[in-house]
């Protein structure tokens, strides 16, 4: 790690981050299922896909399901209401929402939100250093640069743009995949590991808008774990 | 291993040489997007989403504890205040880099304070909208997400242990404090059978 | 000297993982594939066995010496049958690790630490696809999936390591 002598910024642990996002994912299964359930007039839309998994409440408030107390979590009870979704067990990926609109729009905005802000302070650190910020491919460059350094150490292996404001971007061994391997084999890992990857891209979505670009950012997995992420923008560059 | 053992294991060496460390804003940072987007999620229930981050601490625990062992080699201690003190100078200091601070035992030993310093890695440059909403001074613990964390962690080390938050500075208390509370020393499983 | 199997139980006495490798000397002219069975015996009465005996001799080690008193935990090791040795070692969360090899071989306790701290720490814990609450079902289908360690990268990496050491075969 290379540490400016100057820069009295403080450091934790990268595993306590990695735990934290990856918990991500289960959580915004739980927290769609509750909205879900909780709330039937409003989740027609988005719950038509889901409807047969969907307890449908007839409740005229919305509230009541929301509980009014703390309750701490214990090993013998369930986290949710998804079937044997008990903690340490991962039954919860295997829900029907996992692919749902709800929980990837919840994934990737915890993203966006992350971005928006991670711009900011990387922007003020990095003016500092005398990085200069003139055109998109600069920006693209800031986040292969810069982002992926504060965010997992490495840079990112490649960058390519078609000069009309596409870009790829690739990263040969996508840390927070990388370590994903499901007992059901490859195709499972794939298919769960792609939901996971909808935090960075609402991270690349959230530094790219703190630059004032609209953006749409989607990614695939190339070869495991490899993930190549489309970046499309309305900019020629 | 034993008590004299484990005041060997030296959490500043392990930080130092054997943890790849993060900027601690990007963790503050990603916790805090985490926790304004559960509030949106819930409507601003906030039990809800102290409920919540219990639940993400508990299984990050349940996981964290095995790391922990693995990286430190500490042996089974002898007492709570033993443990309570790995808790702080081994567990926090190579996860957090923060050593909280031990105060308040209880006379029966089974009790006791952990004092997160002011601010700690979750919580640096957050306020809390308190003009615009009175119940989340008063309901939502921020930092909850530790209590699960260490109920979890201990869980798995057989310790039966409540684990709440009772102050916070982010709600105008005077301190950041945890208050642990050992239930029982739970007992090895017996195979089927078997007495 | 020659390692023959290598098991997991975890804290709720269930078996997650169980490798048996064979050493026949048809086997040893191909070393690129992996040889023995994965996961076959988990709930078989062997392993109810091992886990039986496993559990007395560590009852029994605990109560020859004060524990209140002594600075060392009286930890079971080891023990010898007339031609298996069996090397044991049992986390602070209670995951009990084990091989059985020939007793030519004395203390395998850092090849243990190894299949634990490093090997189990990747695969399982650091595996969010992972569970590691290993609950055993009544449905066999669902039991392969949630009752064991059945992932490809640990039985893999876990076979790699233990066939590069010199003991192995």
């Amino acid at each position: 790690m290379t540490q400016d002598i100057l820069d009295s910024q403080t450091y934790v642990s990268s595993s306590s981050l990695y735990y934290l996002l990856q918990e991500l994912v289960p959580t915004s299964i739980r927290v769609s299922h509750k909205l879900l359930d909780s709330s039937p007039s409003t989740s027609t839309s988005t719950a038509a896909s889901t409807a047969s998994t969907t307890t449908k409440i007839t409740s005229t408030n919305t509230s009541s399901l929301f509980t009014d107390k703390d309750e701490p979590t214990t090993l013998d009870h369930q986290l949710s209401s998804i079937p044997k979704d008990l903690p340490g067990t991962v039954h919860v990926l295997d829900s029907s929402l996992l692919n749902n609109d709800e929980v990837t729009l919840r994934i990737e905005s915890y993203g966006y939100n992350l971005g928006i802000k991670l711009a900011e302070i990387l922007l003020y650190k990095s003016n500092n250093n005398g990085t200069k910020i003139v055109d998109i491919l600069d920006i693209m460059k800031f986040v292969c640069r810069d982002v992926w350094k504060c965010l997992y150490n490495k840079q990112m292996d490649n960058l390519r743009t078609n000069h009309r404001g596409t870009f790829v971007l690739v990263d040969s061994n996508y840390k927070l995949i990388s370590n994903l391997n499901s007992a059901k084999g490859i195709n499972d890992t794939l298919s769960k590991s792609k939901v996971y990857l909808w935090l960075p891209c609402g991270i690349i979505r959230g530094i790219l808008s703190n630059f004032g670009i609209e953006s749409n950012v989607t990614a695939e997995i190339t070869q495991f774990p490899a993930v190549t992420f489309n970046i499309h923008t309305s900019i020629n560059n | 291993m034993s008590k004299s053992s484990n005041n060997r294991y030296n959490g500043d060496d392990i930080w130092k040489n054997n943890t790849e460390k993060i900027n601690s804003e990007l963790f503050t940072l990603t916790y805090g997007s985490i926790v304004s987007q559960l509030c949106r999620d819930f409507n601003h229930n906030y039990h809800e989403v102290n409920n919540q981050l219990d639940k993400m601490g508990y299984n990050i625990g349940l996981r964290l504890i095995e790391e922990f062992l693995a990286k430190t080699g500490v042996g089974r201690c002898s007492t709570f205040k033993e443990t309570v003190e790995v808790i702080s100078k081994l567990g926090f200091k190579i996860f957090l880099n923060i050593t909280p601070q031990i105060e308040n035992w209880s006379s029966d030993n089974k009790s006791c304070s952990l004092i997160l310093p002011d601010p700690n890695p979750l919580t640096e440059f957050v306020e809390l909208p308190n003009l615009k909403d009175a119940e989340i001074l008063k309901e939502l613990w921020y930092s909850q997400i530790l209590c699960g964390v260490l109920r979890g962690a201990l869980q798995m080390v057989q310790l039966d242990v409540d684990v709440n938050f009772v102050k916070d500075t982010l709600r105008g208390d005077d301190k950041t404090e945890i208050r642990l509370k050992l239930n029982k020393f739970l007992k090895d499983e017996v195979p089927a059978g078997e007495d | 000297m020659t390692i023959y199997s290598f098991h997991i139980f975890d804290r709720h006495c269930n078996c997650i993982y169980n490798r048996e490798y064979s050493h026949s000397s048809s086997d040893n002219n191909n070393n690129s594939t992996t040889v023995g069975i994965v996961n076959k015996n988990n709930d078989s009465n062997g392993s109810k066995l091992l886990f039986g005996i496993l559990y007395s001799l560590k009852s029994m080690s605990s109560k020859l010496i004060d524990e209140e008193t002594s600075p060392i935990p009286n930890a079971l090791k080891s023990f010898t049958l007339g031609k298996f040795r069996i090397h044991y070692f049992e986390s602070l969360t209670n995951l009990k690790f084990i091989l059985i090899t020939d007793i030519n071989i004395d203390n395998l306790q850092h090849i243990l630490w190894e299949l634990y701290s490093n090997y189990y720490i990747k695969n399982c814990i650091q595996n969010s696809l992972s569970p590691i609450e290993f609950k055993i079902s009544d449905d066999l289908k669902e039991n392969e999936l949630t009752g064991k360690i059945n992932n490809h990268n640990f039985i893999h990496q876990t076979d790699q390591f233990l066939q590069s050491l010199s003991v192995f075969n």
